[in-house]
């Protein structure tokens, strides 16, 4: 192992470190808290929707295709959309305040925020 | 080490760069077809052909095989954001690569090389696409992409030692370095 190889893994071992205990002190997930998902395309927020447990469908035009958003009292999801990609549907439902599902080709962002209007900056899905 | 007038040389080194560009973008299309966990993780091929480029052609190669590889991607899908990632993701990559590759190449084997670049390119994804949907929170997702980046790099970087051992000889000699 060369010397700048052995800075590297060092540098990795104590990224991983931190990242274990970022998860170890990660609360439970508080899906009792009232959160909204909000729908924002190109910064702008379209709509605002209380994840309160009734199940809604919602069909967003964005200049450069659709996507269509469940929501019910668990969470988010993007579950339809013509981009090429499809990675907002790999996302998959986000439920913690903070996290989010980007469709990059329209600019579409599907974020949950707690009452506060903020998302807590610990909560991140892996 | 040819007897081959410069001409000839730089004519090979035009077809390998073409080769190698070719080679990069059907790795790339041929791994979108992957289904992977998360989105924005992926393996990475294209940047071990990139990193082989680099190690077998030069710098200047390594740029035109990537660049090249991203706008015929960007021909494929057809999207300006989508194009604005790749390249916020790719330019570092290749970047960093290089200048590690160039200087710190007596320190540092290629598996390592690699996750830098790896490092470089979410870092760069990650900062394009939260620019693009104007939102900065999604900064965060960068640890998830960090973690399979690692992996990610490490096996391409090996992938891409392997392959220039076979191109290039036992110690990575260039097939055509200027």
């Amino acid at each position: 192992m060369k010397r700048g190889d052995r800075i590297m893994a060092l540098i990795t071992g104590a990224g991983a470190l931190m990242m274990a205990a970022g998860l170890l002190m990660r609360g439970p997930e508080n899906t009792a808290s009232a959160r909204t998902a909000e729908i924002v395309v190109g910064g702008q927020v379209l709509h605002q929707i209380a994840l309160n447990g009734r199940p809604r469908e919602i069909r967003v035009e964005t200049p450069e295709g659709f996507n269509i958003i469940k929501t019910d009292g668990r969470g988010a999801a993007v579950i339809s959309a013509d981009c090429p990609d499809g990675s907002c549907i790999r996302m998959g439902r986000i439920t913690r305040p903070g996290t989010s599902a980007v469709c990059l080709p329209h600019r579409l962002l599907l974020r949950i925020r707690d009452k506060r209007g903020n998302g807590e900056v610990d909560s991140v899905t892996w | 080490m040819h007897e081959s007038g410069k001409t000839l040389n730089n004519t090979r080194r035009i077809v390998l760069t073409g080769l190698f560009t070719a080679c990069a973008f059907a790795v790339n299309i041929a791994e979108s077809a992957f289904p992977m966990p998360l989105p924005g993780v992926k393996l990475g091929l294209a940047n071990a052909v990139a990193l082989c480029a680099l190690v077998l052609l030069g710098a200047k190669e390594a740029f035109i095989v990537t660049l090249l590889r991203v706008f015929l991607s960007w021909l494929a899908s057809g999207n300006v954001f989508s194009l604005a990632c790749s390249l916020g993701g790719a330019v570092p990559a290749v970047a960093v690569m290089s200048l590690l590759y160039g200087k710190l190449s007596d320190d540092l084997s290629m598996p390592w090389i690699s996750v830098a670049g790896a490092w470089a390119f979410n870092a760069g994804q990650i900062a394009v696409v939260s620019y693009i949907v104007k939102d900065l929170r999604i900064a965060f997702y960068i640890l998830p992409l960090l973690v399979a980046g690692t992996a990610a790099g490490w096996a391409t970087g090996l992938l891409a030692q392997s392959v220039c051992k076979k191109l290039g000889g036992k110690i990575n000699e260039d097939i055509d370095r200027q």
